[in-house]
């Protein structure tokens, strides 16, 4: 045989490969199965001991917790609780449990198994989970079989909230370990079970044929819909990087791709006619520039305040993100209704009046470094620290260096007191609260993420916030705390505003301990400075106690926030909790 | 080789910058008590000399350590995940050899003309072109436009989903079970990538293959064959092609280790779950032991397939005796 007639036979052997069709091989399905690509990775299976979107979300297919938040809405409505009561002092949580609800291994739910899964999970606390979240409980009871009473250490509005994550969910105490990481050993109350789990390849979830979200005896038929699992099988498939899911989403091997394409994909598949796109008007992914404010030069509020005025936001989102990001002007992102745009928009030439003050000139100008990390955050990020230099160093008076980090190192510094000025990060929320976007860097975790603030106003805040319950109130305390943490509060104008607002928390609040807190910080506030002398003189004074602009939001990544999917699929929900849920979709 | 391999692995990863702890633990408020427990637990404390021979032990041992990623014995995932960088190296070798000897052979007996410069060209393009964009075009001609050829993975998802392998390879395994349907499955998932990573393999392999093929039709044997009046072909593939494979299967030894480099990319493209791909979530995790795994066995690996190819020359060329 020659060569030649060798090369064509192996050409057409590839042509005919190439045209078979892939058989009905070992497809022997019972019923419909649903395929969902994403590049997500699972890490650790143990609700103790783990805390990214992936593991949590099989949590979310797995099994319920007492409350969830209803799908397109940011409303907590009952799961594994039927109803709840909370003390005249907020610091009682008494919740009615439903009746007839087993976990995937037959055993019957009820009080016992909801104290124990909390009790458990309270008690390992690993360290790379999120069972801070619910640390202010104090103490589980059972006063029957089917009343379950929380105690929490002190008043906090956000705690309901808080029940909404793995840690405080339902796990049966016979397949759960009870003194060690699950590592991916535990039954939960369904709609799934997860039936198998191949790391960095896929995970297989099987409908609980006894699931309590589908019984008719024991919820609503509103509730129904809002429980029980539409498909009976479902594969989630772990793509290696976004272009090989886009490509996947795009040839049909998946049914849906979700998290997290290129921007350019996006665009790409939003043309294609083949594709439906489902996606949500906001995210709560947000990302944002930090400052330690111990460290000079920022240390100095106006060169803060200078550099929250050069930033360009536009850019950023354009070049890098295609369109596809939004810009950011509050750490609380648009969708809440507290959100507030307070940070200000781009303006050069204050920023240069600012600097001046501070000491900078084109002949002395600030030389500065941004710290960042491509490592977590993408190839994109290097992209985004160009555009920041450029927009910075458009005022003619900073110099910005650029510093690539490795994530490890990058964390390892940040939470040094004395070793990351200035630097990129991301967020994504705890529980669906504005406090999650405001006291991680102000009051709560000033230290390991790097801000090192010790303004003792933001604490005020925080606690009136947590402590008050009049919804209409609390939105008020929110929106005088976005704007007081974004700065210009010596102006004033603005201060009038902040004022106005403080006064008003105190006039409206029904709890004595809320208008105590408002009064205190009307006090602290150094209120109608006019002019940059005395404004400069005044920031030196307070550094240590007035401490604005300890962050700056840049964007919120909506690139996280669509599903491509087939023609056929219809129940994608992405709403602003951005809980993918699995049970909700169907194929017509 | 391999004990310098083993330190080199040993060193840097313990120059690498940044707390294997810290990057393991990663959550917030991650107490100094719990960062010294894991450094305790995995003998990071240490002095590096104290630390350097128990890991030569523990290697010698068979004990490569635990991922704290996956939770498993690190030569348990390698096993699990070695299968099929196995297969897809060797139907790119396959792709490869094709390929490269065809083109390689051809261009030299067709020497400085047309059909020579263009098959030249084609092999410097093969090889210079990156492998990712290489496997990212495919996918996108025979994959997303064309749908006759799958984007990635072993299988597809649902196949993938009830599918029990026996060997790991699911070529012998389809065989086995006498499965075609589920055979044409897999070669359709093996195409592209092998022939990805074969492809760009074989413009090496083809202008050694030239190169040999050329040197040895000058030789006076072929002369003295050709004046016998042996037909072409006979002369070609009996006489010179033997005496010129020899430097070709000492490059294709080498090769080996390229293809593995090759591999992490062609995985990393068509989400191969292969070793190569384990390899880069291990440095990207800071998995150390995985990382320090997985190359000490890549080592041996090529190691073997070296002396293998040692023992083949004694085949091919009855002069080398052992």
């Amino acid at each position: 045989m020659s060569l030649r007639v060798r090369l064509i036979g192996v050409a057409v052997l590839a042509l005919i490969l190439g045209l078979l069709p892939s058989t009905g091989a070992l497809t022997q399905t019972q019923g419909q199965v649903l395929t969902i690509g994403t590049t997500d990775r699972i890490t650790e299976l143990s609700p103790a001991n783990s805390y990214d979107y992936w593991t949590w979300h099989v949590f979310r297919q797995t099994t319920n917790g007492l409350v969830t938040i209803k799908p397109g809405t940011s409303e907590v409505i009952p799961a594994l609780a039927k109803s709840w009561d909370i003390s005249a002092d907020g610091t009682v949580y008494t919740f009615k449990l439903r009746q007839g609800v087993t976990f995937t291994d037959g055993t019957a739910f009820n009080c016992a198994a909801m104290k124990w899964s909390i009790d458990r999970n309270l008690k390992l606390n690993g360290p790379k989970g999120g069972v801070y979240l619910i640390s202010m409980i104090k103490e589980t009871k059972c006063l029957d079989d089917y009343t379950l009473q929380i105690t929490i250490k002190s008043p906090d509005t956000t705690f309901i909230k808080r029940l909404d994550n793995p840690p405080a969910w339902a796990y049966s105490p016979k397949s759960t370990p009870a003194d060690t990481f699950a590592k991916g050993k535990w039954a939960g109350t369904g709609p799934y079970e997860m039936i198998e789990y191949k790391p960095e390849e896929r995970v297989v979830y099987q409908a609980y044929d006894k699931y309590w979200g589908c019984n008719d005896s024991i919820v609503t038929a509103a509730e129904k819909a809002i429980f029980c699992p539409r498909i009976k099988k479902v594969i989630e498939v772990f793509y290696a990087n976004a272009a090989a899911l886009a490509a996947a989403t795009q040839s049909g091997e998946v049914d849906i791709g979700f998290r997290t394409f290129n921007p350019d994909d996006i665009i790409s598949m939003e043309k294609n006619p083949n594709l439906k796109e489902f996606k949500a008007s906001s995210s709560v992914a947000i990302r944002y520039l930090v400052f330690n404010v111990t460290m000079a030069p920022f240390n100095n509020p106006l060169v803060r305040e200078a550099i929250a005025l050069s930033v360009d936001r536009s850019a950023i989102v354009s070049k890098v993100f295609a369109g596809i990001n939004k810009p950011l002007y509050t750490m609380v992102p648009p969708g809440f209704a507290e959100s507030e745009n307070v940070f200000p928009a781009r303006d050069l030439a204050t920023a240069r009046e600012l600097l001046k003050q501070a000491g900078y000139t084109k002949d002395h100008p600030l030389e500065i470094t941004l710290s960042f990390t491509p490592k977590h955050y993408g190839s994109t990020e290097s992209d985004v620290a160009a555009v920041m230099k450029t927009s910075l160093e458009e005022t003619g008076v900073i110099k910005l260096n650029l510093e690539s980090l490795e994530w490890g190192t990058m964390t390892s510094r940040m939470s040094k007191a004395d070793e990351l000025p200035f630097f990129l990060l991301g967020w994504y929320p705890d529980f669906l609260d504005p406090d999650n976007f405001l006291a991680p860097w102000l009051t709560e975790s000033t230290k390991s993420l790097g801000s090192f603030t010790t303004d003792t106003v933001n604490v005020k805040f925080q606690n009136m916030e947590r402590t008050e319950t009049d919804p209409t109130v609390r939105a008020l305390i929110f929106a005088a705390w976005q704007g007081y943490m974004a700065a210009d509060w010596p102006w004033e104008s603005f201060s009038a505003i902040l004022k106005a607002k403080l006064e008003a928390i105190a006039n409206m609040t029904k709890l004595p301990a809320v208008k105590g807190l408002a009064e205190e910080a009307i006090n602290q506030i150094p209120w109608g400075i006019s002019s940059l002398t005395d404004r400069l003189a005044k920031a030196k004074e307070l550094q240590d106690t007035v401490q604005p602009v300890v962050v700056i939001p840049l964007w919120q990544n909506m690139v996280q926030m669509y599903a491509f999917t087939k023609p056929n699929i219809t129940g994608v929900v992405l709403d602003v909790t951005t809980y993918f849920r699995d049970w909700l979709i169907d194929m017509k | 080789m391999l004990f310098i391999l083993l330190t080199l692995v040993f060193l840097i990863l313990r120059v690498m910058p940044g707390n294997p702890c810290l990057s393991m633990l990663g959550g917030r408020n991650v107490p100094q008590t719990v960062i010294v427990r894991c450094e305790q637990k995995y003998g990071l404390n240490k002095p590096l000399y104290v630390q350097y021979v128990e890991y030569l032990v523990n290697i010698a041992r068979g004990n490569f350590g635990t991922s704290y990623r996956t939770g498993n014995p690190v030569l348990h995932d390698i096993f699990d995940r070695f299968p099929a960088t196995f297969e897809l190296a060797i139907f790119s070798m396959f792709f490869a050899i094709l390929i490269g000897m065809s083109t390689g052979i051809f261009a030299a007996t067709h020497s400085d003309r047309p059909a020579d410069h263009s098959l030249r060209i084609f092999n410097i393009v093969s090889f210079a072109m990156p492998i990712f964009w290489v496997g990212l075009m495919a996918q996108l001609i025979f994959a997303v436009d064309l749908k006759v050829l799958p984007v990635g993975g072993r299988l597809e998802p649902i196949t993938a989903a009830y599918f029990h392998s026996i060997t790991g390879f699911y070529v012998l395994d389809s065989i086995l079970e006498g499965n075609w349907g589920l055979l044409v499955q897999v070669l359709k998932h093996l195409l592209l990538p092998s022939l990805t990573l074969g492809l760009v393999q074989s413009g090496f392999l083809g202008r050694i293959g030239r190169a040999s093929m050329l040197e040895v039709l000058d030789k006076d044997y072929v002369t003295t064959a050709r004046s016998k009046g042996l037909r072409r072909k006979t002369v070609i593939y009996k006489h010179a092609l033997k005496n010129a494979l020899i430097p070709i299967v000492t490059i294709t030894g080498l090769q080996f280790a390229l293809l593995l480099s090759g591999a992490i990319l062609t995985e990393t493209t068509f989400s191969w779950p292969g070793l190569a791909r384990y390899l880069l979530q291990s440095i990207n995790a800071r998995d150390f032991y995985a990382l320090q795994g997985t190359i000490v066995f890549f080592g041996i690996f090529i190691s073997t397939v070296n002396l293998v190819v040692d023992i083949i020359y004694s085949f091919i060329d009855p002069r080398v005796k052992y």
